[in-house]
């Protein structure tokens, strides 16, 4: 149980990495254009990895974490991050996460899904437009081809060595 | 085996119960927070208060780097002497950029001095250290905050013209809501007909001008500056210039499109007006 909460901590003090990543790092680059979602990632991982009731609780702290950075609303990225560990969930007993293509799938379809969730909360019907559905697309592909790779920091990270051997 | 899977199947389905149960407390906690909007404020203040130190030395490492790396494009195709002196023509060269880079924000601070003696308005120079993560809301980050006065809704504005308005403030840092924000509105007029109209943000490049109505002449061209009627705002301040202008869908009212004045993927040094309520200008 202690392994589980200190691996659960790690995983919420990485979301902060994350947001901190997303928001400097990566919006220093191009700060006008569409942007992976790291803690999309985190939630996959999560949905995969933590297959209990504290990986949907960690998932619904992550989308806590993401809406108190932005100022304006709590709660979306929390419905829209447990409504894609679920959905995560589900598909994880028909896939191995373990090939790069198939984490590129999943991190894709996790973003697509946590994206149209957190729209139909955080926005009203007329202010949803064609090029937001692009926007998506575009993050799910970028989030899809950074999970091969965050996936394989987060197992050295998170999953201690003897575990990994 | 069958107990392993039938143990498998009850977590799995405690594990949906759970999903269910907590996206319905997140459906919750949204109209909560949309009717109190000072909760999710809170949020941003603590988070900022955490996220602000790594966002101010992350600032200066991407500045060192940014200097280095212009030293080095700096040194491609450089003559043989320098070669010879490379590595003090290197040090020279960083700190030739460094000097420039400062030379450059002080060259902004004092435009941004000159907007506010031009307008007579008070207000407090700050520095954008960080940006909002998600891809959905628009906002900075500035390196000022409550220590130097600043507090929620004072607008936000740049040498080019309307940049957004403060929605939350930390000790040391605050969050700056921009004009291109799904949430933004601001009320504005045509600068010479003095036509009314909400200027909205779309979450992209482009600004939308709602409620003129179809009997006011507006045209391609023409910029549009804040009203100074919603008392966050000052008046006269430029937000854009319009571009297009069309009947919305009911034919009630004139859709505008505006082009921003401000360049907000270039935000650097911003200027914060403490005057809630400014003189034209």
């Amino acid at each position: 149980m202690g392994k589980l909460i200190t691996r659960t901590s790690m995983v919420l003090l990485l979301g902060l990495a994350a947001i901190l990543i997303q928001g400097t790092v990566l919006r220093g680059i191009a700060p006008s254009l569409v942007m992976p979602n790291l803690m999309v990632i985190l939630v996959v991982y999560l949905a995969f990895y933590q297959q209990n009731l504290l990986g949907v609780f960690t998932a619904y702290l992550l989308g806590l974490e993401f809406d108190f950075c932005s100022g304006k609303l709590i709660g979306p990225w929390a419905g829209a991050f447990v409504a894609t560990y679920a959905a995560i969930h589900a598909l994880s007993f028909r896939m191995f996460i373990e090939s790069g293509f198939s984490a590129f799938f999943t991190a894709g379809i996790a973003s697509v899904v946590a994206n149209s969730v957190y729209l139909l909360f955080a926005l009203d019907s007329t202010q949803l437009s064609f090029g937001m559905f692009l926007e998506i697309l575009i993050e799910a592909l970028l989030t899809g081809a950074l999970a091969p790779f965050v996936f394989v920091g987060l197992k050295w990270i998170l999953v201690p060595m003897a575990e990994r051997r | 085996m069958g107990r392993s899977i039938k143990a498998k199947e009850r977590s799995n389905g405690s594990v949906y119960l759970a999903s269910l149960l907590l996206f319905v407390s997140a459906i919750m906690l949204t109209a909560y927070s949309t009717k109190n909007p000072e909760s999710a404020r809170v949020g941003a203040m603590i988070f900022d208060a955490i996220l602000s130190p790594a966002q101010n030395i992350n600032q200066n490492v991407q500045g060192s780097v940014s200097s280095l790396w212009s030293s080095y494009i700096d040194l491609v195709g450089a003559n043989e002497e320098r070669l010879r002196l490379d590595q003090e023509v290197k040090r020279l060269i960083g700190e030739n950029t460094q000097l420039k880079e400062r030379l450059i924000d002080d060259q902004k601070l004092r435009a941004l001095l000159g907007v506010l003696e031009n307008s007579k308005l008070k207000g407090v120079a700050a520095r954008v250290i960080g940006h909002e993560p998600s891809n959905w809301v628009k906002a900075v980050i500035v390196d000022q905050g409550s220590s130097a006065g600043i507090e929620d809704q004072m607008a936000v504005v740049d040498t080019s013209g309307l940049v957004g308005q403060i929605i939350s403030v930390g000790r040391s840092s605050a969050r700056v809501l921009l004009l291109t924000d799904h949430s933004s509105g601001v009320d504005a007029v045509v600068q010479d007909t003095r036509v009314r109209l909400v200027v909205e943000g779309l979450g992209g490049a482009v600004l939308r001008g709602n409620y003129v109505s179809p009997e006011d002449k507006v045209q391609v061209g023409e910029n549009v500056v804040t009203s100074g009627m919603d008392g966050v705002f000052p008046a006269g301040v430029l937000i854009g210039t319009i571009t297009g202008v069309e009947r919305d869908a009911g034919g009630l009212f004139q859709v505008l499109s505006l082009r921003p004045a401000v360049d907000f993927a270039k935000l650097e040094q911003l200027l914060i007006i403490k005057d809630r309520r400014g003189k034209d200008g």
